[in-house]
C-alpha cells in the first residue's frame, strides 16, 4: 500500500475543508484546525494500477493573522492550493504560499483548485486569469465543494502527479 | 639523437650527393617510426590527468593493501587527511555522521549506564535486604525461583501497564511505516493518528521553539501515555495503558536503533511505499507487554468463619494430640525412671498405645502411674513380665517382706551385706542368719550392731534369780513372813528362765543353796540349811511341774551374806539363795 502525504493550502474560507469533508474519513473534529492548525483526513484512491492512501493534512486557512506552519509540510508529496473562485485575492495569496511552500519543500506536484464554481453569479476570476496561471505551469481544475464537481478528479489528478514524480 | 642516424647514413651515402630533408625525414620515419609514434603515445598518457588518474586508481587499492601490510607510514601519513574530512563533513551535514552512528551509539552508552545503574541496584538491593514483610518473603522466593535481582522482581510487581499500541512513523511525513497493537485495539486508523502524532510533535516544536533533534518524549492522557523514540529518519510511538517501567523507554530505542540499522536505505529513500518496512513488525510487536498486578480475590466471610470454625478445631485436635503426646512421653519417662520396671517396647498403633516390659512385683503399679500421668487405662495395652530386680532399695524392701524383721530391728543394706541394728529376739536373728543369703541380691548378713534380747533377758534373769534370797525363822525351815510373795515371784522367774533358755537351747541348773547362821553346832546347821534349801526346792518343784535341772544343797554357815554382829545380820544370813548354771550357749 502507498501512502502519500498531500497538503490543503489557501488562503482563509476558500473551502478547503468543506472540499475535504465529502470525500475523504477522519476521525478528527474541525476543532483541530483551530486549535493545532492542522487535521488529518485520509483519502483512498485508485491512481492506475496502484492502490494508494492519500492523507491529507488540512491546514488552517491563511489570513492577515495567521501564517500556515510550514513544518506541517515536511515530507509533503505534493498539495492542493485552493483558491475562492469569488475572491480575486486569494489567488494572490495561493501565489505567496506556493513561493513559501516551494523553498520549504522543493519542487513538488500541485494543483490549484478554483473553488465554488457552483457560484457562477459570483465568480470574479477571469479567463485571463486562467491562462496566466496556465502559462506558469500551474495545473488548475475547477470543483464545488457543495455539488462534487472536479473534486475526485483534483484528487486524482495530484495522485496521477505524485506517482509519476 | 636525431642527428646520429644521419651522420650514420651520410658515412654509407656518396658525398657528392648531400641528402636533403625530406629524404631523410623519409628514412627516419621509415626506421623509427614505431618507436616514434610510442613515444608519442606515451607523452600523451603522461600528459593526459584523465588518463594518469585511471592508471592509479586501478593500482591504488592494491598499491594501499601492500604498504598497510609492510608498516604504518600509510596510515599516519593519510591521518591528517582523514581528520580533516570528517571534521569538513560534520562541518557541512553533521546528519550523515549522526544517521551513521545512531544505531551505534545508543546501545554504547546505554551498557555504560548499564553498568553505573547495576550498582545503585545492588546497593537497593541490600537496604530492601533489611525490609522484611509477607509480600517481601514472597517476592524474595520469586527472585531466588527465576533467578532475577530481587530489586527487579519489586519493580515488576508495583509497576503495572499494557503497551497497546505500537507506531513506526516515517519522521519526516509523518506517515505510517508499520503499525503493531494489542487483540482488543481497533487499528483501522493508525495511518490517521500516526499523522496527527506528526502534527501535534510539528506543533510543539514551532509553538515552544525548541531544538531541531528535540522533541515531545512523553504525552499522558489519564490512564494512557504515548511514548515517542525518535530516530533520525523514523519515529516510534508507543501507546501504553497504564504506568510503564522505564525498562520500555530501552526497549524501545532498542527497537528504533535496530530498525535505523536495518532499513537504513528504505527509510531514506522512503516514497510512501510502506512494504519494505513488513519485516519491521516483528520489533514493534515485541514491544507489546504487559504486566498485570495479581487480581485480589474477594472471599465471603462465611468461608472465613468455616475456616475459623476449622482451624479452631485443628487447634484443638492439635492441642489434645499434643497433650497425649507429652502425657505419654512423661509417662514412658517416669516408668523407665522407675526402679524396677523395663519398658522393652512402647508403640502407638490404631489408637491404642501398646507397652510390654518386664516388671518386679515390688515396683511400683504401672495402672498407678498411668492415671497419675492423667492417661485413660482404655488407651493403653500393656503386658508385663515378673523379674526380680536387684535394684538395692528392691532388695531390701525384698529382705524386709521375706524376714518381717520386728519393729527393733533396723535393716540396711551395704553393698551385698544386709544390716540389721537395734535389737531383736534370738530366734529372729538364727532365723534370719539362715534365711537372709537365700534373697536375691544379698550375700552376707551381719548383725553385730544387733542387740539379741532374748540373750539378754537371759543374762538378766539369771542375774536376778542369783541376786534373790528367801529369809526363813531362826532354827526353823519356815520362811519368814512375808517371805512367800518372794517365793512366788522367784517361782515366775525360774519360770521365764526356764521358758528363755529353751528358746535359745541352753540348758539351765538352777541350785538351791541353804544357809543358816553361825549360832548353834556345825552339824545342826547343815542339817538345817538342807532342809530349807530342800523346802524351796519342793515349793517351787510343785509350782512348776518340772522336776530336772534344780537341785537343792545345805551349806550351813560357810557362806553368811553379811558378817554376823547383831540379831539382823544373823537373820539376814538365814536363807537359801540360788545359783544358775546355764551350759550349752552358742553366745555367752
Amino acid at each position: 500500500m502507498v501512502q502519500k502525504k498531500i497538503c490543503m493550502l489557501g488562503a482563509f474560507a476558500v473551502g478547503k475543508t468543506s472540499l475535504v469533508a465529502r470525500f475523504v474519513e477522519s476521525i478528527f473534529s474541525d476543532t483541530y484546525l483551530t486549535t493545532v492548525g492542522v487535521k488529518i483526513s485520509r483519502k483512498a484512491m485508485r491512481a492506475g494500477r496502484h492502490r494508494c492512501h492519500l492523507i491529507v493534512w488540512d491546514l488552517a486557512g491563511e489570513d492577515e493573522f495567521l501564517q500556515i506552519r510550514l513544518s506541517y509540510l515536511r515530507g509533503a508529496a505534493g498539495y492542493l492550493l485552493v483558491v475562492d473562485g469569488t475572491r480575486p485575492a486569494t489567488i494572490d495569496a495561493a501565489i505567496s504560499i506556493q513561493k513559501r511552500v516551494q523553498e520549504a519543500v522543493g519542487d513538488v506536484p500541485f494543483v490549484v483548485l478554483l473553488n465554488k464554481s457552483d457560484l457562477q453569479a459570483e465568480w470574479e476570476v477571469s479567463d485571463d486569469t486562467m491562462l496566466e496561471l496556465a502559462d506558469k505551469g500551474w495545473n488548475w481544475l475547477k470543483t464545488s465543494a457543495r455539488t462534487g464537481i472536479g473534486v475526485e478528479d483534483a484528487f486524482l489528478l495530484l495522485a496521477d502527479m505524485m506517482l509519476e514524480a | 639523437m636525431t642527428d646520429s642516424p644521419a651522420n650514420g647514413a651520410a658515412a654509407d651515402v656518396p658525398s657528392h650527393q648531400p641528402p636533403d630533408g625530406e629524404a631523410l625525414h623519409e628514412l627516419r620515419s621509415l626506421i623509427l617510426g614505431p618507436e616514434q609514434d610510442q613515444l608519442r603515445a606515451l607523452q600523451a598518457r603522461v600528459d593526459n590527468f584523465t588518463l594518469r588518474a585511471e592508471d592509479v586508481s586501478a593500482v591504488l587499492p592494491e598499491a594501499i593493501r601492500l604498504r598497510s601490510r609492510q608498516d604504518t607510514l600509510l596510515a599516519s601519513a593519510i591521518r591528517g587527511t582523514v581528520e580533516d574530512a570528517m571534521q569538513a563533513s560534520v562541518r557541512s551535514n553533521p546528519g550523515i555522521l549522526l544517521d551513521v552512528l545512531f544505531p551505534l551509539i545508543g546501545p554504547a552508552i546505554r551498557k555504560a549506564i548499564t553498568s553505573t545503574l547495576r550498582s545503585a541496584i545492588d546497593s537497593l538491593n541490600r537496604s530492601l535486604d533489611v525490609s522484611f514483610s509477607a509480600r517481601g518473603l514472597k517476592w524474595r522466593l520469586e527472585a531466588v525461583r527465576t533467578g532475577k535481582s530481587f530489586a527487579e522482581i519489586v519493580l515488576l510487581h508495583t509497576l503495572h501497564y499494557r503497551v497497546e499500541q505500537v507506531f513506526l512513523i516515517h519522521r519526516d511525513s509523518g506517515l505510517l511505516l508499520q503499525h503493531a497493537a494489542a487483540a482488543a485495539v481497533d487499528p483501522r486508523d493508525s495511518d490517521l493518528v500516526s499523522g496527527m502524532l506528526t502534527a501535534i510533535q510539528s506543533f510543539i516544536q514551532d509553538s515552544f521553539g525548541v531544538q531541531e533533534g528535540d522533541g515531545l518524549e512523553t504525552i499522558h492522557i489519564g490512564e494512557l501515555t504515548v511514548w515517542i523514540e525518535r530516530g533520525p529518519l523514523a519515529i516510534v510511538a508507543a501507546v501504553v495503558r497504564g504506568s510503564g517501567p522505564p525498562e520500555l523507554r530501552t526497549m524501545f530505542q532498542e527497537v528504533i536503533e535496530a530498525i535505523h540499522l536495518e532499513y537504513h536505505p528504505p527509510l531514506r529513500t522512503f516514497q510512501g511505499d510502506s512494504a519494505a518496512f513488513a519485516g519491521a513488525r516483528t520489533h514493534l510487536e515485541a514491544c507489546l507487554t504487559e504486566q498485570f498486578e495479581p487480581r485480589e480475590r474477594h472471599i465471603s466471610p462465611a468461608f472465613w468463619g468455616v475456616c475459623a470454625v476449622l482451624l479452631v478445631g485443628l487447634g484443638l485436635w492439635a492441642w489434645g494430640a499434643m497433650l497425649n503426646a507429652q502425657r505419654w512421653t512423661a509417662y514412658l519417662a517416669s516408668l523407665r525412671a522407675e526402679p524396677g520396671i523395663v519398658v522393652t517396647t512402647a508403640y502407638k498403633q490404631a489408637g491404642l498405645y501398646r507397652l510390654t516390659g518386664l516388671r518386679d512385683p515390688l515396683a511400683a503399679d504401672p495402672q498407678q502411674l498411668l492415671r497419675q500421668a492423667g492417661i485413660d487405662p482404655g488407651q493403653v495395652e500393656d503386658h508385663w513380665e515378673t523379674y526380680h530386680a536387684l535394684h538395692p532399695p528392691f532388695v531390701l524392701r525384698r529382705a524386709q517382706s521375706t524376714l518381717s524383721p520386728p519393729e527393733t530391728v533396723h535393716l540396711s543394706l551395704d553393698g551385698g551385706v544386709l544390716r540389721a541394728t537395734g535389737s531383736a529376739p534370738h530366734r529372729w536373728i538364727e532365723d534370719t542368719r539362715r534365711l537372709a543369703r537365700l534373697i536375691p541380691g544379698i550375700d552376707a548378713f551381719q548383725h553385730d550392731q544387733l542387740i539379741d534380747t532374748t540373750l539378754a533377758e537371759l543374762a538378766a534373769l539369771t542375774q536376778q534369780i542369783e541376786q534373790s534370797t528367801l529369809l526363813f525363822r531362826k532354827g526353823s525351815a519356815q520362811l519368814m513372813t512375808g517371805q512367800e510373795e518372794s517365793l512366788r515371784h522367784l517361782s515366775a522367774m525360774l519360770h521365764r528362765l526356764r521358758e528363755v533358755a529353751e528358746a535359745v537351747a541352753v540348758r539351765v541348773q538352777v541350785n538351791i543353796l541353804g544357809h543358816t547362821d553361825a549360832t548353834g553346832g556345825e552339824g545342826k546347821n547343815l542339817t538345817l540349811s538342807q532342809e530349807r534349801a530342800e523346802r524351796i526346792l519342793s515349793s517351787l518343784t510343785a509350782a512348776e511341774a518340772a522336776t530336772t535341772g534344780i537341785a537343792a544343797w545345805g551349806i550351813g554357815s560357810r557362806e553368811p551374806r553379811v558378817e554376823e554382829v547383831t540379831d539382823e545380820d544373823r537373820e539376814m544370813n538365814r536363807r537359801v539363795s540360788f545359783k544358775v548354771i546355764l551350759t550349752g550357749m552358742a553366745n555367752p
